[in-house]
């Protein structure tokens, strides 16, 4: 009996905090207008689903004279269940990043299992996934079947060749695989056993990269990467979209912030800076390292 | 500056990687782990400093250890308790029990762990499961250097029984606890529930395992524990130094005659021998004192690598060559493991192989397989000149022994100098891969397909590849025929005449001959300053011989 007073007493407190406190006004962009009751505004409101229906438009108009690009879904096997969600997860991201950009691709998705873990988590991410009027292209077969095997490149981070321009004649493929855990130049494989040409990006022209991150990119990396290069044919301008992480730049910035927030006498170390500059003659295990280091750069 | 930046960051990053990737070379090879030593060099001053965190988490744990340093009679735990709650830290009400009983039997303050002990059990407040592992690694700890009084006994066993009532299966950290302390008042029977616990989760430690070992050896059931021996090296856990200690002590505690002692002493070493393991150093000087105390001489010794001579006594260590089934055995697995796995076209492809297979059916067996990319890059910086000039240098080496030669490369070595790269290849067959697909397994495949007197010359230490071959035994197969047959070729001050190193001449395990037997032991500090060139280390052997009699 206590105990229900005293959840009822609690109930009724919430509810009067609720009343009492000031609407929340929620902007998404701070140059957002609001709408509702208090707030006057000389537009009509263009809510969620219109933007959405907008850029499905634009999409299926891509779908008509755009260019197709195939992400493969064959790695379900190599991937862990985790490793699935993810992938589901940054599949949905990279469809709403090409139908909101200026001029999207023609997305298919190949060799998919209909009731494997990937695309059971896709529905639930995506409902409308199979609609009819849905813009994206679900086949289960090969990308073999469906473009002429000369138009087909395999971007892979495990071969030698790069993309030096962008052709676009040609049909890009993507894999669809987190690959976190498994080490194995997969994607190099199903491009071998099926004989398509293959490229990589040419990341180290442009971009320093840190040691320790793999130059394996996301697949919604990838898209955009393609969607910008495709409408400038500027290389800087497509990697921008790579994830600072991944870069040295961050890693110079943090060890610069390390440095600032140290709590130890500068002079000491000031002092200890000349000693580095001053050693240039390293130690063995200096020098293994160094000549280790291309190791960890070069990702073969 | 943002230069100097990066390479703070770099050393920072490339110290912990090395560290990183040494603790794990050492897992791989010898499944004892070791702490890497924090005062070698490459550790920069600089990246130290800076990069030591805030360590404010430990301020709880440093007034713990403070308070318990001064052995006064015991305080009062409640309030101690509070005052270590109200410092800055992680530690919350439940698991303070724990880790002050941790801290404490870690730095050995047994009197005030022993207290606080007491006085847990005496509230009547149910026990943590954290504080529970606390109190049973207390009193196994205790037990190591003095008795446990009856009480303790009784608690152990009593928790043994709750905790099962309780949660029908253990964890894996509850359950090495458990059965460390079962072993402490040799309660052997309750382990085996409690390992094949463990088992549900994960391989048991080696403490576990040389523990149980120890106690079926003090209680001188001497079946079980060879069984659990073979289980634990089965899992790749070699045996610790207790387990070990315990096994000499049975031996004299249930045989007087000194022939019998030798009989089994000469088992144990056999053991050793089999499992091609190293024991521990304590180990090492417990065999000394009981070798020596049935008058055999016993001397810690050196093997030097060139001749495989003891140092002591001037016998040359043996070369176990592989049998016929075992190289056969090698033969058989190493295409697949090797170049096919899992799938063809991870590594190579389809038509490769075929023309590979082709090739070396055709040109017959070999005598030298050559790692033409590992031989060239001995040069290191050096341009394409060097490479091809020291590929040349060591393939007339071999010629003027009349060998049959294969060398194998990489399609891009027909970009350097062609000329010269031409006049080689008629002197030899070779083969080259494409420029994607891996060519070490080729090598390895077409060494070892091609009979047991072909050699390699490669100075990789080919242990990726040893570690496709799943199974131990086949492992040890491979590791066996890499020192037999495993030529290394180093650079030289000299730029012309590179080092040419060839395979150990003896195999560095644990050998018996005539009059006794060389045992390796695990050397104290192993540096990180040796270059790891596959041999194991010759420095730490034993020397056991019998003295001749006299008179």
């Amino acid at each position: 009996m206590q105990k229900l007073k005293m959840i009822r007493a609690r109930k009724e407190a919430r509810k009067k905090q609720l009343e009492e406190s000031p609407l929340e006004e929620f902007r998404e962009y701070p140059d957002d207008l609001l709408y509702g009751i208090q707030y006057q505004s000389l537009f009509l409101r263009i809510r969620d689903s219109s933007m959405n229906m907008f850029d499905n438009y634009r999409a299926l108009r891509s779908i008509i004279y755009g260019q197709s690009v195939v992400i493969d879904c064959s790695y379900e096997e190599h991937m862990v269940w985790r490793e699935t969600l993810n992938a589901a997860k940054q599949m949905t991201f990279l469809f709403g990043d090409n139908r909101i950009h200026k001029d999207p691709f023609n997305l298919h998705m190949c060799n998919v299992k209909p009731n494997g873990e990937f695309m059971k988590q896709l529905r639930k991410n995506i409902p409308s996934l199979e609609e009819p009027w849905f813009p994206m292209n679900i086949h289960s077969e090969s990308y073999l079947d469906l473009f002429p095997k000369e138009k087909l490149v395999y971007l892979t981070p495990h071969c030698r060749e790069e993309l030096t321009s962008f052709d676009p004649e040609a049909v890009y493929i993507v894999g669809c695989m987190v690959d976190k855990m498994n080490n194995e130049p997969l994607s190099l494989a199903k491009a071998k056993k099926d004989g398509l040409k293959m490229a990589k990006l040419p990341l180290d022209r442009y971009i320093e990269w840190a040691p320790g991150s793999k130059k394996n990119l996301n697949i919604n990396h990838m898209i955009p990467i393609l969607l910008d290069l495709r409408l400038t044919g500027d290389w800087e301008f497509a990697l921008r979209h790579i994830p600072r992480r991944k870069l040295m730049e961050t890693k110079i910035l943090a060890m610069q912030k390390r440095f600032d927030n140290t709590s130890l006498n500068r002079q000491d170390l000031f002092k200890s800076f000349k000693n580095v500059r001053r050693n240039s003659s390293l130690t063995m295990n200096e020098k293994k390292f160094k000549s280790k280091r291309s190791l960890y750069y070069d990702d073969m | 500056m943002k230069e100097f930046f990066k390479e703070l960051f770099l050393r920072d990053y490339m110290s912990r990687v090395v560290l990183i990737k040494w603790c794990i070379s050492e897992l791989v090879e010898r499944v004892a782990f070791f702490p890497p030593p924090l005062t070698v060099a490459n550790l920069n001053i600089i990246t130290r400093l800076i990069t030591t965190p805030n360590t404010n988490s430990s301020e709880q744990v440093e007034f713990i250890k403070s308070a318990t340093e001064s052995s006064k009679s015991e305080p009062n735990w409640s309030n101690f308790k509070n005052n270590v709650l109200c410092k800055q830290g992680n530690l919350n009400e439940k698991n303070i029990d724990a880790v002050m009983l941790k801290t404490m039997v870690a730095n050995k303050k047994f009197n005030a762990a022993l207290s606080f002990a007491n006085h847990l059990q005496l509230s009547n407040k149910e026990l943590s499961i954290g504080a529970i592992n606390s109190l049973l690694y207390l009193y196994y700890e205790y037990a190591k250097e003095y008795d446990l009084s009856e009480q303790d006994k009784a608690f152990i066993l009593k928790t043994y029984t709750h905790l099962y009532e309780k949660y029908q299966v253990l964890d894996n950290a509850t359950c090495e606890r458990l059965l460390h302390a079962l072993c402490a008042i040799n309660e052997w029977r309750k382990c085996k529930k409690v390992l094949d616990d463990i088992q549900l989760t994960g391989t048991p430690t080696h403490s576990a395992y040389s523990t149980l070992i120890g106690t079926l050896f003090k209680n001188n059931k001497k079946a079980e524990a060879m069984k659990m021996i073979d289980i634990s090296e089965n899992n790749r856990r070699s045996l610790r130094d207790c387990a070990y200690d315990e096994w000499m002590k049975y031996i004299f505690r249930k045989y007087k005659d000194k022939k019998t002692v030798l009989k089994y002493l000469n088992e144990l070493c056999t053991h050793i021998s089999k499992n091609s393991t190293v024991v521990p150093r304590a180990t090492a000087n417990k065999l000394k004192e009981s070798f020596e105390s049935l008058n055999w001489n016993v001397q810690f010794t050196e093997i030097r690598k060139q001749s495989g001579q003891c140092k002591n006594c001037d016998l040359t260590l043996d070369c176990l060559r592989l049998s016929a089934e075992e190289f056969a055995t090698l033969q058989q697995n190493v295409k697949d493991k090797l170049i096919v796995g899992s799938d063809l076209f991870l590594k190579t492809s389809p038509e490769e192989l075929k023309k590979f297979m082709d090739l070396v059916e055709n040109t017959g067996p070999y005598d030298i397989v050559l790692d033409a990319l590992n031989v060239a890059y001995t040069a290191g910086k050096g341009g394409a000149d060097e490479r091809i000039r020291i590929l040349t240098t060591v393939v007339n080496h071999f010629l003027q022994q009349k060998k049959k030669i294969l060398l194998l490369g990489r399609k891009h070595m027909l970009n350097w100098k062609r000329g010269a790269l031409v006049q080689l290849m008629k002197k030899t067959q070779y083969f080259f891969t494409e420029n994607i697909s891996q060519d070490d397994p080729y090598f390895i495949t077409a060494a070892i397909l091609s009979g047991p007197q072909t050699d390699i010359v490669s100075r990789d230490l080919l242990r990726g590849h040893r570690f496709l071959l799943r199974t131990d035994a086949l492992r040890q197969l491979f590791q066996r025929w890499q020192w037999e047959h495993q030529w290394m070729v180093f650079p030289s001050t000299n730029r012309f005449r590179p080092i040419i190193q060839e395979p150990l001449k003896f195999t560095p395990i644990a050998q018996q001959h005539t009059n006794g037997w060389h045992l390796p032991y695990e050397a104290e500090n192993t540096s990180l300053e040796y270059v790891n060139d596959g041999v194991p280390d010759v420095s730490s052997w034993l020397c056991i011989t019998q003295k001749i009699n006299n008179n």
